[in-house]
């Protein structure tokens, strides 16, 4: 399902050139759950950023469900993150001036789906929302934000859920809920998970753990 | 307060960054403000330090076709100096050029006051006295010769010695007849150049002997010659239509800047909304610690007060220094004369008072706003609610704006228009934020399929969108560059079609009743001249009204032209062609009853008479009451035969007129060939060129359209600004939303087209609404002048709907560019 060949990413910083990936090299199963997890500065949200076309590879080959997207336009990126690829944050990253159910909607408007406010609203009806549509982000407490931000990223059915620490700023019986709806999600659409986290219990859950340090998968 | 200020002072660690929009508004609206003061005060104070030299003493007595007894100049020399100066018309020949000129005879004691300076150096007297004339350079350029050639006037051939570049006793003129020529008036008597019936006014200037004062030597003059025919002018009294007309452009001026001043306003406002925004954290923070909403208020207060200051003081500065540039450059085109630059405090200083009270009228409001903010922000973070305005800041923000409109009225010298633009400002805002609401309503409730357009009309109501802003900002600077491009439009349009149209090629004045006959009989035998009419005229002056002596009336501004000076008259048994009756009816054909008059229906209002009130003219010495019958709506730039008092047959008939006459000259050749031929024939009849006194209009109104488009375009420039600065505010929250639209796949064509819709959609809704009022502005500008009609010109409103457009689109990109160029991760990251 993805394929990180041979994966550099180097960045120009103030006092010179610095190494973010180097030589990472992965292999993602169809359906399986795999947790990331390294030291702070290590690289894991930059790998995560490589694969979501979000930063653009020094080095390597990304290939995820046969596009190599590591060669892929801007534009054609956009496209297939939003057919493809879902992404939840640990800082939420809705859109402030938008509802609930707007912010969920907007994927699916760009893929020109007639239902799209229809979908939006069963979404947030399944993850516990339905009551909280019409709120703006700054109305909801985190770990509703956080819902809705899943039901975004789970909205256009993608192949693949790249999550960066979701439960990283929620107290820990929230964060459970949000992982149990991950989880729950995963099962019902057979969505690949790649999960960053620093929990042991939530990388537990995961079919498989792989640890960056310095850049390097060990 | 110590207090407060140290921790304001804190707050101007981060720097001024936050600031540039605010500061550019401010330094440019005040500079533009400075500049308008410091030049019309350095004109005002200019023909104040020179009044005396200007009117050539300290009083002026004129003279038509007579001059001053023996016993009534010894009278005068007994107070002082005596000069007598002596102006006329005549056509001046050289080789095939002719030219109408005004001549002008001066005595050996000319100038009383002040020097005139000649071109090649020498004294102007020593030239006169050798027997020649000397000439304004206008004079050598328009027909073409050098100085020491000879020209002729009438039957006199005289050499033009030199040319005089400054006479002391003249305010140039935009318009004028003819360029000046000057020479002894002992020669042009001897020349047979003052001719008995022509029109020629003679002035005796005094210059007061030290010891006497003006009011001794006025009330001498009154009681000795009470019933002496000549119009006593003071200083004051030759002062007043040039003050009158750079007052007159000292407000428009100033109206412009303060436009300037009141867009930048909306920029200071929109900065301030949005450093208060920032703010917001250390503001919670602050009252986490303990400090009071009001303590809060003054820091950011002084923060402000800090910020502005300075930054008006360097706009204060900066205008002064461009009126010194200015200056030098409109003194060719104003009717002023050298004007000696020095840096004008109180200019600086009410630019600055009108700076500042700006900025606190349009920030005090954001910066009450902004102190309500709830610590609990500091918890939950911003819930995008919009913060109410306490009454005491709202009244605190009204104060400032009353102030504000206060100095405006005191510092102006029409309290009406510059009432009547702040209600307009006033207006305009209401219009454009009503505009604004129904704009956001509308598009809620349009529907799109597409999603960029969805959202670009999402944008438009979204909690935080600055509409408004772009709205007020855009659409001030449109209208007023709209109703500036109407009224120029219109003036043009008067000056270049409708003037040619209705004007005759030539105004033929000073045509003796000998004369008339044979002159008249010569146009009609010309196969090039057509449309030939012709009018007696008899000077006077209007002595009375109602019974009451003129000095003892009321009399409007406006109207004041008809009675300070004596004017022409005529009589007529049938009604005018031109000129339509507005009011009440023209007498028979056959009419012999008592006097009645004919009156400009402006002048009747301006005077406060109308129909059966009495008018009595002084002619010659003669005192003819006469009741309006009628009133007339008169447009003088028609350039035809207009007179604003006609009498009724009878009245007038006995008394020795000179006859005008005007013509239509089928081409220039022509027209060429007759003004010689009548040159040669009756060297008495001035003939005026309408083509050459429109080509003047045409000329002066052009200098006046650069000065509209000049404050057109610092409004324009200001909007500009504001405008940015509405997009600016909003840079921030667009590269978070973009990125984040991005992620879930929107493409980069996403994202242009519906910033392109956002901003067209604002972009054409706002010119719309300043088409509008512009077209109201412009109406009440042309009312005000009274000069000619509003007409509707379609292409300065399409150039300013597609300038909008230009303008809107292309600062969003400048902004927005960021944008684009933003990498996703940096927003992105968690770090």
């Amino acid at each position: 399902m993805i394929t990180l060949d041979d994966v550099c990413l180097s960045l120009k910083g103030p006092r010179g050139q610095v190494d973010i990936l180097d030589h990472i090299c992965l292999q993602v199963n169809r359906g399986e759950r795999v947790s990331i997890m390294g030291p702070s500065g290590s690289g894991k949200t930059s790998m995560l950023m490589c694969m979501a076309g979000l930063e653009r590879v020094s080095a390597g080959r990304i290939i995820i469900d046969g596009q190599a997207v590591h060669a892929l336009s801007e534009d054609a990126m956009a496209v297939f993150r939003r057919d493809t690829i879902g992404i939840v944050f640990q800082n939420f990253h809705l859109i402030p001036t938008m509802t609930a159910l707007e912010n969920v909607a907007v994927p699916m408007e760009f893929a020109r789906r007639k239902d799209a406010h229809v979908a939006a609203k069963a979404a947030l009806d399944a993850v516990g929302l339905s009551h909280r549509m019409d709120h703006f982000p700054a109305q909801l407490s985190g770990g509703e934000q956080q819902r809705v931000a899943l039901a975004r990223a789970f909205a256009m059915r993608p192949k693949i859920l790249l999550a960066d620490e979701p439960t990283g700023n929620l107290d820990q019986e929230t964060g459970q809920q949000i992982v149990g709806l991950m989880m729950a999600m995963h099962r019902e659409f057979g969505t690949t998970l790649l999960l960053i986290t620093h929990d042991v219990s939530l990388a537990a859950q995961c079919d498989r753990m792989i640890t960056i340090r310095d850049g390097k998968l060990l | 307060m110590k207090l407060m200020l140290t921790l304001a002072l804190r707050e101007l660690r981060g720097g001024v960054r936050d600031f540039r929009i605010f500061l550019s508004c401010l330094i440019i609206g005040v500079a533009v403000i400075s500049a308008v003061t410091s030049v019309s005060r350095h004109i005002a104070l200019g023909i104040k330090q020179e009044s005396r030299t200007l009117l050539g003493g300290d009083f002026e007595l004129s003279l038509i076709n007579q001059t001053a007894s023996a016993e009534q100049l010894d009278f005068l020399k007994t107070f002082g100096q005596v000069s007598l100066t002596a102006n006329m018309r005549s056509m001046a020949v050289y080789g095939d050029e002719v030219t109408l000129v005004e001549l002008k005879g001066v005595d050996e004691n000319y100038p009383l006051l002040g020097q005139a300076r000649m071109q090649h150096g020498k004294a102007l007297q020593a030239v006169l006295a050798t027997g020649a004339l000397v000439a304004e350079p206008a004079f050598f350029a328009r027909v073409q010769m050098k100085a020491g050639e000879a020209i002729q006037l009438a039957d006199a051939h005289l050499t033009v010695a030199d040319a005089i570049v400054h006479e002391p006793d003249t305010i140039a003129s935009p318009l004028s007849l003819g360029p000046r020529v000057m020479g002894r008036i002992d020669l042009l008597q001897k020349q047979g150049l003052m001719l008995p019936a022509g029109l020629t006014r003679f002035h005796y200037h005094i210059l007061l002997r030290d010891g006497v004062s003006a009011d001794d030597f006025q009330t001498a003059l009154a009681a000795r010659f009470a019933d002496a025919p000549w119009i006593v002018k003071t200083v004051n009294d030759n002062n007043r239509g040039v003050q009158d007309f750079i007052g007159r452009l000292q407000l428009f001026m100033t109206l412009a800047g303060l436009s300037s001043l009141l867009i930048g306003g909306i920029g200071i406002m929109n900065a301030a909304e949005t450093y208060l925004h920032k703010k917001s954290e250390s503001i919670a923070v602050f009252k986490t610690l303990g400090a009071g909403r009001n303590f809060v208020f003054g820091v950011y207060l002084l923060v402000l007060l800090f910020i502005s200051l300075p930054a008006a003081c360097v706009g204060a500065l900066a205008g002064s220094m461009v009126s010194g540039f200015a200056l030098p450059y409109l003194a060719q085109f104003l009717p002023v004369f050298d004007v000696h630059f020095s840096l004008d405090i109180m200019a600086m200083v009410l630019a600055v008072v009108f700076g500042l009270l700006t900025v606190f009228t349009f920030s005090i409001a954001a910066l009450g706003r902004g102190v309500e903010v709830r610590p609990a922000l500091l918890f939950r973070g911003a819930d995008g609610a919009r913060p109410r305005l306490p009454m005491g800041k709202l009244a605190v923000n009204m104060l400032c704006g009353v102030l504000l409109v206060g100095t405006l009225l005191l510092s102006s010298s029409d309290a009406m228009i510059a009432g009547a633009f702040i209600a307009a400002a006033f207006f305009s805002f209401v219009i454009f934020a009503i505009a604004t609401k129904f704009t956001q309503m509308a598009a809620r409730r349009v529907h799109f399929s597409a999603p960029w357009a969805r959202m670009a009309l999402a944008n438009l109501y979204r909690p935080g969108a600055h509409t408004l802003s772009i709205m007020l900002s855009t659409g001030i600077g449109l209208t007023v560059l709209i109703s500036l491009l109407l009224v120029e439009g219109n003036f043009q349009k008067e000056v270049k079609e409708t003037m040619p149209a209705l004007a005759p090629s030539l105004f033929l004045i000073d045509i003796q009743p000998q004369q008339k006959d044979a002159f008249l009989a010569m146009l009609a035998a010309d196969a090039s001249v057509s449309d030939v009419s012709s009018q007696p005229m008899i000077r006077g002056r209007i002595a009375k009204i109602n019974g009451v002596e003129v000095s003892n009336t009321r009399i409007a501004a406006d109207a004041k032209w008809a009675v300070e000076s004596d004017r022409g008259f005529t009589y007529s048994a049938t009604a005018p062609a031109n000129s339509p009756l507005a009011e009440g009816q023209w007498w028979p054909a056959d009419y012999h009853g008592k006097p009645l008059v004919s009156l400009d229906r402006k002048l009747a209002r301006g005077m406060g008479i109308g129909i059966g009130d009495r008018l009595t003219v002084n002619v010659l010495g003669r005192d003819i009451e006469m009741e309006i019958a009628n009133l007339r709506d008169i447009n003088y730039i028609s350039f035809q035969i207009n007179f604003a008092l006609i009498l009724s047959p009878g009245a007038i008939e006995d008394i020795p007129a000179t006859y005008i006459a005007t013509a239509r000259v089928s081409d220039a050749a022509h027209e060429a060939a007759l003004i010689r031929a009548i040159a040669k024939t009756t060297p008495n009849v001035s003939a005026v060129r309408i083509k050459d006194s429109i080509d003047q209009i045409t000329a002066m109104v052009s200098h006046i359209a650069f000065a509209l488009r000049l404050c057109a375009l610092v409004s324009l420039v200001s909007g500009v600004l504001v405008l940015a600065s509405a997009l600016a505010a909003t840079l921030d929250t667009r590269v978070y939303d973009m990125v984040v639209l991005k992620v879930l796949g929107a493409r980069k064509a996403d994202i242009i087209k519906m910033f392109m819709c956002e901003w067209l959609l604002l972009a054409g809704i706002t010119a719309l609404i300043a088409c509008v009022l512009g077209v109201g502005g412009a109406w009440l500008i042309l009312l005000r002048l009274d000069w000619v009609k509003l007409q509707l010109l379609p292409w300065p409103m399409i150039e300013t709907v597609l300038l909008a457009l230009a303008f809107v689109t292309l600062t969003g990109f400048v902004i927005h560019t960021r944008i684009f160029n933003t990498r996703a991760s940096s927003v992105l990251r968690n770090e």
